[in-house]
C-alpha cells in the first residue's frame, strides 16, 4: 500500500465504521456496535501513526498532495477532492484519531445505560471521518465540507438527549451562533474563488502574494485591502467554530451533550479546527497585519475574560468548558503573532490534557450520579483515588507548572506576544500573563472543590460513591501519559528545531513578523526551559493563583462568599458572564424578534404566503385540477389533443413561411 | 460464416441477442418446467452481457457502417446500445420474482424483451429509414404485447390497447413525415438526405418543414411529451409495474438515439426550425409534467407525469444545438434511466393487505417505521429526480443548466428552474409522507430475489454517481 491508500485507509475506516453501525443500530447489540466503531477508528489510528512517522521522522519535509477525483468543473474552475498530507496535517491526524479512540472506549463505560447508545458511537465514528477530511483536505470545498460535517455532528450529539430542553436549546445555539461564523466563512471562501480563481491551496497560497495589494470596496467609500477582507472573513468563521469573544456563548451550552462528546469534540479536536485553519491559511493571514492584529487581540482578550468566567462557575463540565475557551484564546493569540507553531503546539498538549480533564469530570459525574454541581462535590479524592490522580496531572497540565504539557506550550506563547511588535502586543500580553494567574485560580478551585474540603454531599450520593470502571479508567491513564510527557518531548522538534515538524513550508511566517527565530536563541535544551520557569512572569502567576486559591477554598472557604458579597458588581458581571449572552438575548434576539414579528405578520404572513406563497401554490393546485380534467381518460381525447398539438405545430410553420404574425 | 462474423464484429452484439432471444423460445418448448424460467434468465443475462461485451470488443473498430451504408455503429450507437443492454438487464433481474408472484408467463417476458432490444440496437445502429423505422418497430411491438401479459385484467388490457393505437397514430405520422422528406430530397439514406437538404430547402423549404414536424410528433410520442404525453399516465398506471419500468426506460433510450440521430446528424440543416419547435414542446411539457404532477395521489401517476417533466430537460439539452447539450443530454438519460429502474423496482417491493401492487402515494405513509432501509432509497431516488446535490439528479440538472447558459435564451433557464421548485415539492411530499406520517396499515414488503441485491446497489449508483460523476460523463459525451 502506498502513502495515498493510507491516507484513504485513515479516513475512510471511520466513517465505514460510522456508517455500518449507523444503519445496523436497529438490530445490532451495543458490543457489535461499539466493536465496529472502536476497529474503524482503531485502524484510522494505526494508520495515523504510520502517515505521521512517515513524513515526521522518517521523511521529514514530506508533503503529498494529490486529488482523488474532481467533483464537478465548471468552465476554468475545478472542484476537487483532494488530500494533502504534510507535517501540520499529520500532527492533527495523531491528535484526532487518538484523542477520538480513547473516548470511543471511555464511552463504553460512560454511556453503558443509554437506550441510545449504538446511535451514539455512530456519530462519534462521523465525526472522526468529518474531523479527517477538515485536517486532510488540500482545498477549501474539502476544508468546508470537514467543517460543516463536524459541525452538523456536534449539533447532533449536544442534542444527543433531545428530550431535555436544556440538550435540545443548547444544539440551537451552537447551530445559530456557527451560521453567523459560517457566513463569514463562505464570503471569504467566495472571495478567494472570485479573485484567485481557485479553491486549492497550493493554488491560492502561490498567487496570494499578488492579491497583497489589491483592494475592495463593498460600501461605496470605504476601501478596503482585499487580503485583509478575506482574512478577517475566514475568522469570523474560526472565531464561530474555536468559540472565540464574541462568538463563542454557544460552547457553555454544548455542555449540555454527554461529557465523552465535550471532551472529543468540545475540547480536544472540532472547537481547534479553527486554529488549524488559521494556521493552514498563515500564507494569507501573513499578508495582513490588520487580521493578524486583530486574531491576536480577540485571542487573547478571550483567554483572560473566558477564565475569568470560569472563576464563578458551579458546574464542573462548564468550568472546563470555560477554561477550554480560555486556552483557545492563547492559541490564537499564538496565531495572531504569527507563532503558529506555537498555536498549534498548545492545540496539541491542550488536546491531551483537556480531554483527560473532561473525561475525568465524567468519571466524577457518573460517581455523583449525574450530579455536575462542585458545591455538592467535596473530598471526592477518598472515593476516586484514581480519578483524583488523573485530574490532578490534568490541573497541573492546564496551569502549565513545569515539567508538564501545559508548560512549554503556554509559556513560550506568552513569551513570543512579548516579542511582537503588532501594536496592540503589550495589551495581550498582559491579558495572558493575568491569564496565566486565572487559569491557576479556577483550576485550582475546581479541584480543591470537588477532590479536598469538606463532604458536601447528600449521605445517599455518599453511600454508593464509587471509583469508575477499568474501561474508564484505562483511557484516563492513556491521556495522563501524554499530559505529563508530550510537551517536553515535543518542545523541540515542533518549536525550537530548525528541522522540525513545522519547518518545511507547512506555514509561513514573513520576516517582520517572525518571533520565532528570536525565541529559538533562548532555546538551550529542554531541562534549561524547566530551569528558567521561574525567570518569567507566567510561573509566579501560575503559583500566585494557586495561592490563592488554597488560601480561599481550603484554608479559609468563608472567604469567596465574603468577596463576592462585598464586591456585588464584580461578581454580577462575571455571573452574568460580561453580559454577552445578556446582550444577544435581550438585545439581539429581541430586535430580530419583533423585527420578524412585523415581517411576518405583515410581510409574509400578508404578501407573501397570502398573495405570492399560498398565491402561486393554490394557483398551481388549481391549474394542476385543470390539467387533470383534462384526462379524460378516453383514447380518442388524446388522440384529439396530439393530432391537434400536430395540426398547430404545422399552422406554425405555414405561418412563418409565408412571414404572418 | 467466420469471415462474415468477423468481417461484421460490429454486428455480433445484435446477433448474440436474436439468438438468445430464439433460444429461450426454444428453452419453453424443449426443457422440462421446473427448469423454464431459470434458465430463460439465465439466457438472457447472458444475451445481454455477452452483448455489452462483444459491443466493446466491436467499438475497438472504430466507427463502421455496413449493408450498403444502411447500418452504422459509432460512439453514439455503441453508447446507447451499452445503456440499453444493462437497461435490459436490469430489468430482467428485477422482472424475475415479481412475474411469478404476479402470475404472469415468465418465458414470454423474457423473450419479448430480447426481441425488443433487438430492436431499440438496430434503431439505435440505423444510418437509413427503413432500418430505423423496421428497428422502431420491432423495438415497439413486443412493449404492446407485454403490458398486455396480464390478460386476465382489464387495467392492463386498457393500458395496452391505449398504447399501441395513440404508438400506432405516432407510428402513422412518423412514417409519413418520413414519406414528406423521401418526397423532397428522393433518398432514404441518413448521409444522402443530410446532404439533400440545404439543396432541397430551396424548392421544398415548407414541405421539408411540415417533414420536420411530423417526424418531431413521432418522436415526441416515444419521449412522451406535450402534445403526445396523454396516454402516458394511463400506460403507467394501468400498465404491470416491470412493464411501466421497461416503457420508462427502453423506450426513452430510443426517443433520444432517434432525436440526436434525425435532427441532429440528418437535419442539421433544419437547426432554424427544429429549435423553436423543441422550445415549444419543452416549454409546454415543463409546465404540463410539472404542475399537473402536483395533485396526483398515485406514485404511478406520479412518475409518468414526472417523467414528462424530466424528458423536457433533456430535450433542453438538445434544444442548444451545441455538443455540450447532447453530452448533457446523454448524461442526464443514463442518469434518468438509472434513477427511474430503482423507483419501479421499489414500487415493486410493496403490496397492500389485499396482495394488490401498493401504488398509492397515502399507502407509502409511515414507510420509515417498518422498512426503514427502503424508505431511505425511497429519498435518495426522490431527491435526486428533484435534482439535489449529493444526488446524481443534481450534476445531471447542471450540466444541462450548464449548456443552457452558455446559448440561451435566459428566460428559459429561469423559467426551467422555476418549474424545478414545484418539482421539488411533489417529489419530497411522497419523502414527506415515508418519514413522518402515521402509518395506517403496515405495507406487505415482496422479495425481488435477485432484484433486492440489485436494488441496493442501484440506489447506492444513485448516490456515488452523484460523487464521482465524471468517469459517466466523460464516456457519455459526444
Amino acid at each position: 500500500m502506498g502513502i495515498h491508500e493510507i491516507t484513504l485507509l485513515t479516513i475512510f475506516a471511520p466513517l465505514l465504521g460510522a456508517i455500518v453501525t449507523g444503519l445496523a443500530c436497529r438490530v445490532w447489540s451495543n458490543q457489535a456496535a461499539h466493536s465496529m466503531t472502536i476497529g474503524g477508528v482503531a485502524v484510522g489510528l494505526m494508520s495515523a501513526l504510520y502517515l505521521a512517522h512517515w513524513t515526521l521522522i522518517a521523511h521529514p519535509g514530506f508533503s503529498d498532495n494529490w486529488t482523488l477525483y474532481t467533483w464537478a468543473s465548471y468552465g476554468s474552475s475545478h472542484f476537487d477532492v483532494g488530500f494533502l498530507l504534510d507535517g501540520l496535517s499529520a500532527i492533527m491526524l495523531v491528535v484526532v484519531t487518538f484523542v477520538s479512540l480513547l473516548v470511543h472506549i471511555y464511552s463504553i463505560g460512560y454511556m453503558e445505560e443509554d437506550p441510545g447508545y449504538p446511535r451514539f458511537f455512530a456519530y462519534m465514528s462521523l465525526f472522526t471521518f468529518a474531523m479527517l477530511c477538515l485536517v486532510l483536505g488540500n482545498n477549501f470545498l474539502v476544508l468546508f465540507f470537514g467543517w460543516e460535517g463536524v459541525g452538523l455532528v456536534s449539533y447532533l450529539l449536544i442534542g444527543f438527549w433531545f428530550k431535555k430542553d436544556s440538550a435540545a436549546e443548547g444544539s440551537l445555539k451552537a447551530f445559530l451562533v456557527n451560521r453567523v461564523g459560517d457566513f463569514g466563512f463562505l464570503i471569504g471562501i467566495a472571495l478567494l474563488l472570485s479573485y484567485v480563481g481557485s479553491l486549492d491551496y497550493a493554488e491560492v497560497f502561490t498567487k496570494a502574494p499578488a492579491l497583497a495589494n489589491l483592494t475592495i470596496s463593498v460600501i461605496p467609500g470605504v476601501v478596503w485591502s482585499l487580503p485583509t477582507l478575506i482574512c478577517l472573513m475566514l475568522f469570523i468563521g474560526a472565531m464561530g467554530k474555536s468559540a472565540q469573544v464574541p462568538l463563542h456563548v454557544w460552547l457553555p451550552e454544548s455542555m449540555e451533550g454527554p461529557t465523552p462528546i465535550s471532551a472529543l469534540i468540545h475540547a480536544a479536536t472540532m472547537v481547534t479546527a479553527g486554529v488549524y485553519m488559521v494556521a493552514r491559511m498563515s500564507p494569507l493571514f501573513e499578508l495582513s497585519d490588520v487580521a493578524l492584529t486583530t486574531v491576536m487581540l480577540i485571542g487573547s482578550t478571550g483567554a483572560l475574560m473566558m477564565g475569568l468566567v470560569g472563576i464563578v462557575q458551579h458546574d464542573i463540565k462548564r468550568v472546563i468548558a470555560y477554561s477550554t475557551m480560555s486556552q483557545l484564546g492563547y492559541m490564537m493569540a499564538a496565531n495572531g503573532v504569527s507563532a503558529y507553531a506555537l498555536g498549534i503546539f498548545h492545540l496539541t498538549t491542550h488536546a491531551f490534557f483537556k480531554a483527560l480533564l473532561f473525561l475525568a469530570a465524567g468519571s466524577v459525574i457518573m460517581g455523583m450520579h449525574h450530579d455536575q454541581d462542585l458545591r455538592h462535590m467535596g473530598n471526592l479524592k477518598k472515593y476516586m483515588p484514581w480519578t483524583y490522580a488523573v485530574f490532578l496531572i490534568g490541573t497541573l497540565a492546564l496551569v502549565a507548572l513545569p515539567p508538564f504539557a501545559g508548560y512549554f506550550s503556554k509559556d513560550a506563547i506568552i513569551e513570543a506576544v512579548f516579542l511582537s511588535t503588532l501594536p496592540g502586543a503589550k495589551y495581550a500580553y498582559v491579558c495572558l500573563v493575568l491569564g496565566a494567574f486565572v487559569t491557576s485560580f479556577y483550576s485550582f478551585r475546581a479541584l480543591f472543590l470537588a477532590f479536598h474540603g469538606k463532604e458536601r454531599m447528600s449521605t445517599h450520593q455518599r453511600d454508593s460513591l464509587h471509583e469508575s470502571p477499568w474501561v474508564v479508567r484505562v483511557p484516563l491513564l492513556l491521556l495522563a501519559l501524554p499530559s505529563v510527557i508530550i510537551g517536553a518531548v515535543l518542545v523541540e522538534p515542533m518549536v525550537y528545531s530548525h528541522a522540525g515538524f513545522l519547518s518545511h513550508g507547512e506555514i509561513t511566517v514573513l520576516p517582520n513578523h517572525d518571533v520565532m527565530t528570536t525565541l529559538h536563541h533562548h532555546f538551550d535544551g529542554v531541562w534549561h526551559l524547566v530551569e528558567i520557569a521561574p525567570q518569567g512572569p507566567a510561573f509566579w502567576a501560575t503559583l500566585l493563583g494557586l495561592g490563592f486559591a488554597w488560601i480561599a477554598y481550603i484554608k479559609a472557604p468563608a472567604l469567596p462568599n465574603q468577596l463576592a458579597a462585598s464586591c456585588k458588581v464584580c461578581y454580577q458581571v462575571l455571573v452574568q458572564k460580561f453580559g454577552f449572552d445578556w446582550f444577544y438575548q435581550e438585545v439581539i434576539v429581541k430586535f430580530a424578534d419583533s423585527t420578524s414579528q412585523v415581517l411576518y405578520k405583515r410581510l409574509d404572513m400578508g404578501l407573501i404566503d397570502g398573495g405570492i406563497v399560498n398565491g402561486s401554490g393554490r394557483m398551481v393546485a388549481y391549474v394542476a385540477g385543470l390539467m387533470r380534467r383534462l384526462q379524460t381518460g378516453y383514447l380518442y381525447h388524446y388522440a384529439l389533443i396530439m393530432l391537434l398539438g400536430l395540426v398547430a405545430m404545422v399552422t406554425w410553420f405555414m405561418l412563418r413561411h409565408y412571414h404572418i404574425g | 460464416m467466420g469471415t462474415f462474423l468477423i468481417a461484421n464484429k460490429v454486428l455480433l452484439p445484435e446477433m448474440l441477442v436474436f439468438l438468445m432471444s430464439l433460444l429461450t423460445l426454444m428453452a419453453g418448448v424443449f426443457l422440462p418446467t421446473r427448469m423454464r424460467e431459470s434458465s430463460a434468465l439465465v439466457f438472457a443475462q447472458t444475451a445481454l452481457w455477452g452483448a455489452i461485451a462483444l459491443a466493446f470488443w466491436g467499438m475497438l473498430a472504430g466507427t463502421v457502417t455496413l449493408f450498403s451504408g444502411t447500418v452504422v455503429v459509432d460512439h453514439l450507437a455503441f453508447t446507447l446500445k451499452v445503456l440499453s443492454y444493462v437497461t435490459a438487464s436490469g430489468v430482467c433481474f428485477y422482472a424475475h420474482a415479481y412475474l411469478k408472484a404476479m402470475k404472469m408467463p415468465v418465458l414470454e417476458f423474457y423473450v419479448l424483451t430480447l426481441l425488443s432490444v433487438l430492436g431499440l440496437s438496430a434503431l439505435l445502429s440505423a444510418n437509413h429509414f427503413i432500418t430505423l423505422f423496421v428497428g422502431l418497430e420491432l423495438m415497439s411491438m413486443p412493449l404492446y404485447a407485454m403490458i398486455a401479459l396480464r390478460r386476465h385484467r382489464s387495467d392492463c388490457l386498457e393500458a395496452a390497447l391505449k398504447y399501441f393505437v395513440i404508438g400506432a397514430m405516432a407510428t402513422g405520422i412518423l412514417l409519413y413525415g418520413i414519406a414528406l422528406l423521401y418526397g423532397a430530397t428522393h433518398t432514404l439514406g441518413f448521409p444522402d438526405v443530410a446532404n439533400a437538404i440545404p439543396v432541397a430547402m430551396h424548392g421544398h423549404h415548407l414541405l421539408m418543414s411540415f417533414a420536420l414536424v411530423f417526424i418531431t410528433i413521432g418522436i415526441a410520442f416515444k419521449l412522451g411529451i406535450v402534445p403526445c404525453h396523454m396516454w402516458l399516465p394511463d400506460v403507467y398506471e394501468g400498465a404491470p409495474t416491470i412493464m411501466t419500468m421497461m416503457v420508462a426506460t427502453l423506450a426513452k433510450i430510443a426517443a433520444l438515439g432517434m432525436l440526436l440521430r434525425l435532427l441532429v446528424s440528418v437535419m442539421p440543416a433544419l437547426f432554424a426550425e427544429w429549435q423553436p419547435l423543441l422550445m415549444v414542446l419543452v416549454v409546454l411539457s415543463l409546465f404540463v409534467g410539472n404542475v399537473t404532477a402536483v395533485k396526483q395521489a398515485n406514485l404511478k401517476r406520479l412518475l409518468a407525469y414526472s417523467s414528462i417533466a424530466q424528458l423536457s430537460y433533456l430535450l433542453l439539452g438538445v434544444f442548444t444545438g451545441t455538443t455540450a447539450g447532447y453530452s448533457a443530454a446523454m448524461f442526464y438519460l443514463a442518469t434518468y434511466v438509472l434513477t427511474t429502474l430503482a423507483a419501479f423496482a421499489l414500487i415493486m417491493c410493496f403490496r397492500r393487505e389485499d396482495g394488490e401492487e401498493a401504488v398509492d402515494i397515502a399507502d407509502y405513509a409511515g414507510l420509515f417505521q417498518h422498512h426503514p432501509w427502503h424508505a431511505v432509497m425511497f429519498a435518495i431516488v426522490m431527491f435526486s429526480l428533484a435534482g439535489m446535490p449529493p444526488f446524481v439528479g443534481f450534476i445531471a440538472k447542471l450540466q444541462i443548466f450548464q449548456a443552457l447558459l452558455q446559448t440561451g435564451p435566459f428566460w428559459l433557464v429561469i423559467y426551467a428552474l422555476l418549474l424545478t421548485v414545484v418539482a421539488a415539492y411533489y417529489y419530497i411530499a411522497v419523502v414527506k409522507v415515508m418519514f413522518f406520517d402515521e402509518s395506517q396499515t403496515p405495507l406487505r414488503k415482496v422479495s425481488l430475489g435477485l432484484g433486492n441485491g440489485l436494488l441496493t446497489l442501484n440506489a447506492l449508483g444513485v448516490v456515488m454517481l452523484g460523487v464521482q460523476p465524471s468517469g459517466l460523463l466523460t464516456w457519455l459525451s459526444l
